[in-house]
């Protein structure tokens, strides 16, 4: 309910300032732990996300029991121990692109830019900035970024038993395939 | 002779422990749901208006659990060879979707938008979706 009052809003607000809203519910959000010991992948294909082209507010929000991985016992571990996603069953970001003004929606390119925002884990929030490219290409809209997430810095505890298999800095890679609304 | 056994003990017990490490670490294959003892059956409509009255209530009802859905297809997506079934809700922005097990796609191939399904799958909770994954056809 909380979401559809939030894309309400942000459809009122493009409107106001008469800006197209991208939208995708199919959004795909996968990281990467790599140690000499063990690699741990995982992908979430279900990232519902929205970016106003206007005013460059950005925003997107996943269920942390839709990262799928490689193996049954990694995502038990992920969800019982680390993520506690019984708990926590949402991760999401609110921020703003900075420099939206760079890119021209209305023909095909590839834009370098910037983003400020604050990522929320485990009810962790935690101020986040970086670079994004924004791809336009007949109508439709692509965005990634490579986020890099310390999981002490969200209250993931990650025992000293599974701590050499575990990075201290996990990359995340995010990619938005947004329509036009 | 001594040196020898504890040699062969010790490369057995490293074996041994490789061995268990890839077979059920490495090698644990995710659950099928309709392995499951403790599946709910709920009706897609009844799923989804209960995740959009009380969320933390369906929650601790639905998420993380094999729930076996039934309703009307409203829509089929397949994209990166695998299959996405949507159930007719009465919501507006969000629906049930169904991501399927990748098996399942022979089956899947053959369902009608309009008919009725029965599915059963790990319900992850809701992002605008009630989202349920790893599913497969329950009848």
């Amino acid at each position: 309910m909380k979401k559809i009052v939030l894309i309400a809003a942000l459809l009122m607000g493009s409107f106001a300032a008469n800006a197209q809203l991208y939208f995708t519910k199919t959004g795909t959000i996968k990281f990467d732990s790599h140690t000499t010991l063990e690699d741990i992948k995982a992908e979430n294909r279900k990232v519902v996300s929205v970016l106003n082209s206007a005013t460059g507010a950005l925003e997107f929000s996943l269920l942390m029991k839709g990262f799928d991985f490689t193996n049954q016992l990694m995502e038990d571990h992920f969800n019982e121990s680390y993520a506690e996603s019984d708990k926590y069953p949402k991760a999401s970001f609110k921020g703003t692109v900075t420099d939206i003004a760079k890119v021209d929606f209305t023909k095909d390119g590839s834009y370098k830019v910037n983003y400020t925002g604050k990522l929320t884990i485990k009810n962790v929030t935690k101020d986040v900035t970086g670079t994004a490219t924004i791809v336009v290409k007949g109508g439709k809209v692509t965005a990634t970024s490579a986020l890099k997430v310390k999981p002490k810095d969200y209250n993931i505890v990650i025992p000293a038993t599974a701590g050499a298999k575990i990075a201290e800095e996990i990359t995340v890679d995010v990619i938005m395939d947004y329509t036009k609304k | 002779m001594k040196k020898i056994i504890i040699w062969l003990l010790a490369i057995g017990l490293i074996s041994g422990i490789a061995v268990y490490f890839f077979v059920f670490y490495y090698g644990a294959k995710h659950e099928d749901p309709l392995k499951s003892t403790q599946m709910v059956s709920v009706d897609a409509k009844d799923l989804f208006n209960q995740y959009e009255l009380n969320e933390d209530s369906a929650n601790k009802l639905y998420l993380g659990k094999v729930i076996k859905v039934s309703g009307d297809i409203s829509d089929i997506q397949f994209e990166n060879n695998r299959y996405t079934v949507n159930y007719a809700t009465d919501g507006v922005m969000g629906t049930v979707l169904c991501e399927m097990d990748t098996l399942e796609n022979p089956k899947v191939k053959s369902l009608i938008v309009g008919s009725k399904v029965v599915i059963a799958g790990f319900c992850n909770g809701i992002n605008m979706d009630v989202y349920l994954d790893r599913c497969k056809l329950a009848e």
